[in-house]
């Protein structure tokens, strides 16, 4: 048998001689039509007039990894951007400032960084893009995880069990620079997933705190379970902050067929004084070769200008 | 000061534990990531997935990844050729016929790049829709009695260097003409050969 693997042996010589690192550009661009109240201009002010918003944008990412032999991936990647789902026009040049480590049971992230669970896991009701967020119609009640999400530390994930498990630390919450941060910045932040599959069921739970001149901590926890050949999903989250504020949701999300994809969603929050209710409802078609269309929709009521923001457009994936 | 430096090296102490403890399929840490991790992509969408700690959850590789996502539409897979609304397709109308929604579970490249790599052995079980492989009895010609079989498993619709998995059984022929597995660590080998498909499947992605 030694000659098996002899000749995988011989075959795989090449390999060790070339290179395996991997550049791959990919891209994207949509334009989108938005509709609802005092729509946000390019400043990210509300204008005086009630018109339909056209807005566009595209990204270019370069993704860059390699393999090595002992089979543990090294990526990071960078790219170009103006968001097409934001009224901003501010052109952007961001990554690089992170890269990750990956293997066949865990994967680590070092640089710049989103905390675990600092958004809030239990929060499932947004399944509507950023571009109905353009339309108007606010809410001011629903307010879930810590203010600063992102900064300069780590994550790691892995399994333990049949749960995985994703655990970050943030040197710094708010570095004066993307990709370095310093150990007694004194505005550090912790974060930890767990997301455990039970059959047709996932129970998903999440803890973060960061520290500084505001100490904040979130919890929160959803289930996700297989219902009537879709995905119901239900969502509670409890920050302590300088206000505290609290959020149920709800979220229902399948296929009508190959192509299409539906989600609609609900969110019943509270904080402080201000309550807001807002329900999301997003469809998807795929038109092949890319190219996807979508409509959403965006109710708001309670604390904020309640009412209906509309969204519909195209995404192009290069 | 120092604590937090304590704490650092702590859990880069832990975490190098749990690396070390996470390459076996039924290890307490990590034996089954991958697999964890496509059952969240299900729940969360693969961009999404809380778990993958490499993509970001916003910023330009997410925005991407979300419109790719989209674009996909609900089997994962982006078709080749621009089609039209089909309003008729969308609501089910017309002659009534049903929509057949075909999931692939194995990446094209890889999928090619093990049959690449396979093509000299007799397969015995292959199963492209689920991306397995398996080859007959593989004999030396001046040594009936050993044998050995190759197991191949695409695990990923994308091509990755984690989306395929490899298993090489052997066996000796005892003097009562019976087969046994000879219980040898064939992990270099298996390693080997998932880098040979690795190559197989780019130089296929380049051709491409």
């Amino acid at each position: 048998m030694k000659k098996l693997l002899i000749m995988i042996s011989a075959m795989t010589a090449a390999v060790f001689s070339t290179a395996k690192a991997d550049v791959t550009v990919s891209g994207s661009a949509g334009l989108a039509m938005v509709s609802g109240g005092n729509v946000l201009d390019g400043t990210g002010n509300s204008r005086s007039t009630s018109g339909t918003l056209f807005e566009q944008g595209g990204a270019v990412s370069f993704a860059m990894s390699t393999t090595t032999a002992g089979g543990m991936t090294v990526s990071t990647s960078g790219g170009i951007t103006m968001d097409s789902n934001d009224a901003t026009d501010t052109k952007a040049v961001s990554g690089l400032a992170a890269i990750s480590f990956a293997a066949d049971g865990f994967t680590l992230t070092v640089g710049d960084i989103d905390l675990p669970a600092g958004g809030g896991v239990g929060e499932v009701g947004a399944v509507a893009t950023a571009h109905v967020d353009n339309g108007g119609y606010t809410q001011t009640g629903i307010v879930t995880g810590v203010s600063d999400t992102e900064g300069y530390g780590f994550t790691a994930s892995t399994t333990v069990g049949s749960a995985s498990v994703t655990f970050g630390y943030l040197l710094d919450k708010a570095p004066e620079g993307s990709n370095n941060a310093e150990s007694a910045s004194g505005d550090y932040g912790s974060g930890v997933t767990v997301a455990m599959p039970m059959g047709d069921m996932t129970v998903t739970l999440g803890y973060a705190n960061v520290t500084g001149t505001a100490d904040e901590t979130t919890a929160g926890a959803s289930v996700s379970y297989a219902l009537g050949g879709g995905t119901l999903s239900l969502g509670y989250e409890s920050t302590d902050e300088a206000t505290d504020s609290s959020s149920m949701s709800a979220a229902y999300s399948g296929s009508l067929d190959a192509d299409t994809t539906y989600a609609v969603g609900y969110t019943d929050g509270e904080q402080g004084s201000l309550a807001s209710t807002q329900t999301e409802v997003n469809i998807t078609r795929s038109l092949g070769g890319g190219v996807s269309v979508f409509g959403e929709l965006q109710s708001n009521d309670g604390s904020g200008t309640s009412g209906t923001n509309i969204a519909v457009g195209t995404t192009f994936a290069f | 000061m120092k604590s937090l430096v304590t704490k650092i090296i702590a859990v880069v102490l832990t975490s190098l534990f749990i690396i070390s403890c996470s390459n076996r399929d039924d290890a307490v840490f990590g034996g089954k990531h991958q697999e964890n991790l496509k059952k969240l992509d299900e729940v969360y969408g693969y961009c999404d997935n809380p778990a993958r700690t490499n993509i970001p959850k916003k910023g330009i590789e997410y925005k991407i990844c979300k419109d790719k996502e989209a674009a996909a539409g609900a089997d994962g897979i982006i078709s080749d050729e621009f089609e039209l609304l089909d309003l008729n397709k969308i609501l089910d109308r017309g002659n009534g016929s049903k929509t057949i929604v075909y999931n692939q579970s194995a990446n094209k490249e890889l999928w090619n790049g093990s049959l690449k790599v396979l093509e000299n052995y007799p397969i015995k079980n292959i199963d492209a829709d689920v991306g397995y492989i398996e080859t007959d009895w593989i004999y030396e010609e001046n040594n009936t009695d050993n044998r050995c079989l190759i197991k191949i498993q695409v695990v990923s619709l994308e091509l990755v260097s984690n989306g395929v998995e490899s298993n090489i059984l052997c066996q000796n022929k005892t003097s009562s003409g019976e087969w046994i597995n000879d219980n040898q660590d064939y992990t270099d080998a298996e390693k080997q050969m998932i880098l040979a498909i690795l190559t197989e499947a780019n130089r296929y992605k380049i051709q491409n």
